[in-house]
């Protein structure tokens, strides 16, 4: 007769759990991000915004909002690929797994969280597919995931 | 499985805290450089401060100053870098200078009329003679009315000292070649020719300043002729004889400008001069250089002249 083995295996994420860590990662990257920006955004002219992309907006506004992509960008894919877990993750015992597990594929899972736009897309995907992937994981071939513990 | 993708706990907290840690960071130097980042990237009005004695070197500099006043190669260099700047839409000369060098005036104003974007002017408190000739060379003046503007002239006045020198025995020793080499020397009396010839000159860089302020204001020759006696004149004078547009401040030659360029909302940038660390060391090594260096060079002077015709 063989022994029961209790091991650790992943299951996709939960959605609420997803959510959360989202927040958590949201509040942390707000946090040091704009804290020290804070003084300067009074200073760019939001008058000038236009949706006309031709139009002569404040470039400044454009150089800042191109800043804070680039460090958001930088901060999920730093943590995720080096550590498998964002900061959000990390408190929500959430892993990203993948395969191959690569920079690249790190980068493009992560390429819609700086346009809010894009993220939104993204997890309508995800609500309305019935999945476990946003549009963007499947691109990547990447998943989030949980561990449980079961018998074998 | 979760052992293969887990790094240990406490080096996971160290990356994570270093990640938050260089974020917060890059911020905090980007929120530092931003403004002057914005400053270079964003269309804008600069206004451009020319205050001082005009020259054409900035005579009289120190360790510490460039000297005081309008130096020409350094304005037109400066210019010429606005004309070519993109995003700088319009130029504001602040003016509050009582002349200087006729030569140097002359090359502001000139390169004042090669630019390729309007160059508006305000005058401060005061902005006369060489002063005048740059206001008079910018597409628009503004002036207070009490600003001094005007003193179209010029002057090459100085002091003699040959009876001050003869009661203490001292005396002038001419040797020259050329009959008029020492003409407008401080130690020897003007004769009436060199009288005459000096009042020439002086005649001939007054039309000079005569005509171009005429063309420049779309004023007849004659008209500016008759008001070109050195007299100064108040700005609420200067605006009823035309040689300025309007009666005003910065702020009102600021919206005149923009309602120019149609554009309302465009930032103002004052031009100060930046400093760095590198240019004040250099400088300094510089000064000493030059200071030793003019100080042997000075018995070798080949001056023509003492003074310099200034407007």
């Amino acid at each position: 007769m063989k022994a029961a083995k209790v091991v650790n295996r992943p299951i996709p994420a939960r959605l609420w759990k997803r959510a959360v860590a989202y927040g958590i990662d949201v509040f942390a990257l707000n946090f040091v991000l704009l804290l020290p920006l804070h003084q300067i955004l009074p200073t760019i002219s939001l008058q000038q915004f236009s949706w006309n992309l031709f139009a002569a907006v404040d470039r400044s506004l454009i150089l800042l909002t191109t800043f804070i992509a680039i460090l958001t960008l930088g901060y999920w894919v730093a943590l995720e690929w080096k550590l498998h877990q964002s900061l959000g993750k990390m408190f929500m015992k959430l892993y990203v797994i993948g395969q191959p597990y690569t920079f690249q594929q790190i980068l493009l899972r992560n390429l819609t969280k700086p346009f809010s736009l894009l993220f939104l897309i993204d997890v309508l995907y995800l609500l309305f597919k019935g999945g476990h992937q946003r549009l963007f994981e499947v691109f990547s071939n990447t998943q989030v995931v949980e561990f449980t513990w079961s018998i074998r | 499985m979760v052992n293969q993708i887990m790094p240990e706990q406490q080096s996971k907290w160290t990356y994570v805290f270093g990640v938050i840690l260089v974020i917060y960071l890059v911020s905090l130097g980007f929120s530092y450089f931003f403004q002057d980042v914005k400053n270079s990237v964003n269309e804008k009005i600069v206004v451009l401060p020319l205050e001082g004695v005009i020259t054409v070197d900035g005579g009289g500099s120190s360790l510490l100053s460039s000297g005081s006043g309008i130096v020409s190669g350094d304005v037109v260099k400066q210019l010429k870098d606005l004309d070519t700047d993109t995003s700088v839409k319009a130029v504001l000369l602040e003016i509050n200078s009582p002349g200087g060098s006729a030569v140097a005036s002359q090359e502001i104003a000139n390169q004042i009329k090669a630019m390729h974007k309007p160059v508006y002017s305000v005058i401060r408190e005061v902005g006369a003679s060489g002063g005048y000739w740059i206001a008079s060379s910018t597409n628009y003046i503004v002036a207070s009315p009490l600003s001094i503007t005007g003193s179209i002239g010029v002057i090459s006045s100085y002091l003699q000292f040959n009876e001050l020198f003869s009661k203490y025995g001292v005396t002038y020793e001419r040797m020259v070649a050329g009959k008029y080499k020492d003409m407008g020397n401080p130690y020897a009396n003007l004769t009436d020719e060199e009288r005459a010839i000096l009042q020439k000159k002086l005649d001939l860089i007054h039309d000079v300043f005569i005509s171009t302020v005429a063309e420049n204001r779309h004023l007849p020759e004659e008209k500016v002729r008759s008001l070109a006696t050195g007299e100064f004149y108040l700005g609420s004078e200067a605006k009823k004889y035309g040689l300025i547009d309007s009666l005003g401040d910065r702020d009102t030659a600021l919206t005149l400008l923009k309602q120019k360029i149609n554009q309302t909302d465009i930032d103002v940038v004052d031009q100060t001069p930046h400093e760095s660390f590198w240019s004040l060391l250099t400088k300094t090594s510089a000064f000493y250089f030059g200071q030793g260096f003019g100080t042997s060079f000075q018995s070798l002077s080949l001056q023509s002249s003492p003074q310099t015709p200034s407007v």
